[in-house]
């Protein structure tokens, strides 16, 4: 899972010296970045993130971004419907 | 993610989609004498549906703001060419300043040759064979633009020759309480155009997940630096200006997404769109009580005078 969001990360920002933790605002991704990384991971993951997930922490890092898209898929709570 | 836009609408430079004209207007009743003209651009708020995958808001910044600054301020728009390029000469010969619409893709702009979109020139000069414009966004300095190529950008699809013109002459501030006042009017229209916003939701749940709300979110952003220029003497203005610029930020979100999405050739799907338009609407109601509560606590205005029914909530839908 974090490999897949880690590549589209990669591809959407162009940022290539990152991993799991690392704060992506801080590296310098930007909020238009950050709404097709959004795009790309609810295509490749066939999931749609509810509103009160599109928020800055979502984004923060591949890890939590992650995170996310895995409670989607198990239907967790504020999963969309 | 929701920080969508930079520090709000600046005289030079970027600016948020749907703000061009704001940006430029601003720039003009600055040099007629309202210093803090970007907290002087309305107010409206609500909702309109000139197209069915357009929602714009209420429109009546323009007039509300000549109300509160004293400017002339008007607009047209949809006419011929020549009944458009008569009235354009008129007012410059009269002195008028004139903020133009043409298309990006006819000026040097980042959508040059690529994207069709509205913008907003302020007009310097003219002849008979130049347009002497400067575009604050892109390029402030002013530059000749040639008649012909001017005249069929004024008149593309996505001009259709808007123009706004303010008149010569100074401002006469009325005072915050004339702009506390105008905005509790806004409530009220506000409230009853929220059904403009459940109509557009229920469209677009049978569209192509093409949509524009740009106009809807510029509004609100105006709103938001309006209430910020209000004295502490208002005390809901400082909550109501980050509320407000919270939902602009959600508006710009929802438009960024749709713009982005159909850009890539994955529109967002139908259902989608109307969901997050649904909790918009939500936001939308919520803030409209909370301000109209805050409003009869603090001014003279009387109780429940602003807010004649109750919130209409849309169910939730989990």
């Amino acid at each position: 899972m974090d490999d897949r969001v880690l590549a589209i990360v990669v591809k959407c920002t162009g940022l290539t010296e990152i991993g799991p933790e690392t704060d992506l605002w801080a590296a310098g991704m930007s909020s238009l970045q950050s709404v097709n990384v959004m795009l790309a991971v609810e295509t490749e993951f066939d999931v749609e993130l509810p509103e009160s997930l599109l928020v800055r922490t979502t984004f923060s890092s591949v890890a939590r971004l992650s995170a996310a898209v895995r409670a989607q898929l198990s239907g967790g709570a504020g999963a969309a419907s | 993610m929701t920080d969508v836009l930079g520090s709000g609408i600046g005289y030079w430079g970027e600016t948020p989609f749907a703000t061009c004209f704001m940006q430029v207007v601003a720039g003009v009743a600055r040099e007629r004498g309202v210093p803090d003209a970007v907290s002087r651009l309305g107010p409206s708020w609500g909702f309109r549906q000139p197209t069915a995958d357009r929602l714009h808001g209420g429109d009546r910044w323009l007039e509300a703001m000549a109300s509160i600054t004293g400017l002339s301020l008007s607009q047209f728009g949809g006419l011929s060419a020549a009944e458009t390029f008569r009235r354009e000469d008129e007012a410059l010969e009269r002195g008028a300043a004139l903020v133009v619409a043409v298309d990006s893709y006819d000026i040097p702009s980042p959508y040059t040759g690529t994207e069709h979109l509205i913008h907003a020139l302020l007009v310097i000069g003219k002849n008979d064979r130049h347009v002497v414009v400067s575009d604050m966004m892109n390029h402030p300095e002013p530059r000749p633009m040639n008649l012909a190529d001017y005249q069929r950008s004024r008149m593309s699809a996505e001009a259709r020759g808007l123009t706004m013109v303010c008149e010569k002459g100074a401002a006469t501030s009325l005072g915050e309480q004339a702009i506390v006042t105008s905005f509790a009017g806004e409530l009220r229209r506000h409230r009853a155009e929220l059904a403009v916003l459940d109509g557009f939701a229920e469209s677009v749940a049978n569209g192509d997940g093409r949509i524009d709300v740009s106009e809807a979110a510029a509004e609100r952003l105006a709103l938001s630096q309006l209430f910020s220029g209000l004295s502490g003497e208002h005390r809901w203005a400082s909550s109501g200006a980050a509320e407000m610029l919270d939902l602009a930020r959600r508006w710009y979100l929802l438009h960024i997404m749709a713009r982005e999405a159909a850009r890539n050739d994955t529109p967002l799907r139908p259902s989608r769109l109307s969901r997050m338009l649904r909790d918009l609407h939500e936001r939308e109601a919520e803030l409209n009580g909370r301000l109209a509560d805050q409003l009869t606590c603090s001014t003279d205005i009387e109780p429940r005078s602003v807010v004649t029914e109750e919130p209409h909530r849309e169910p939730s839908d989990g």
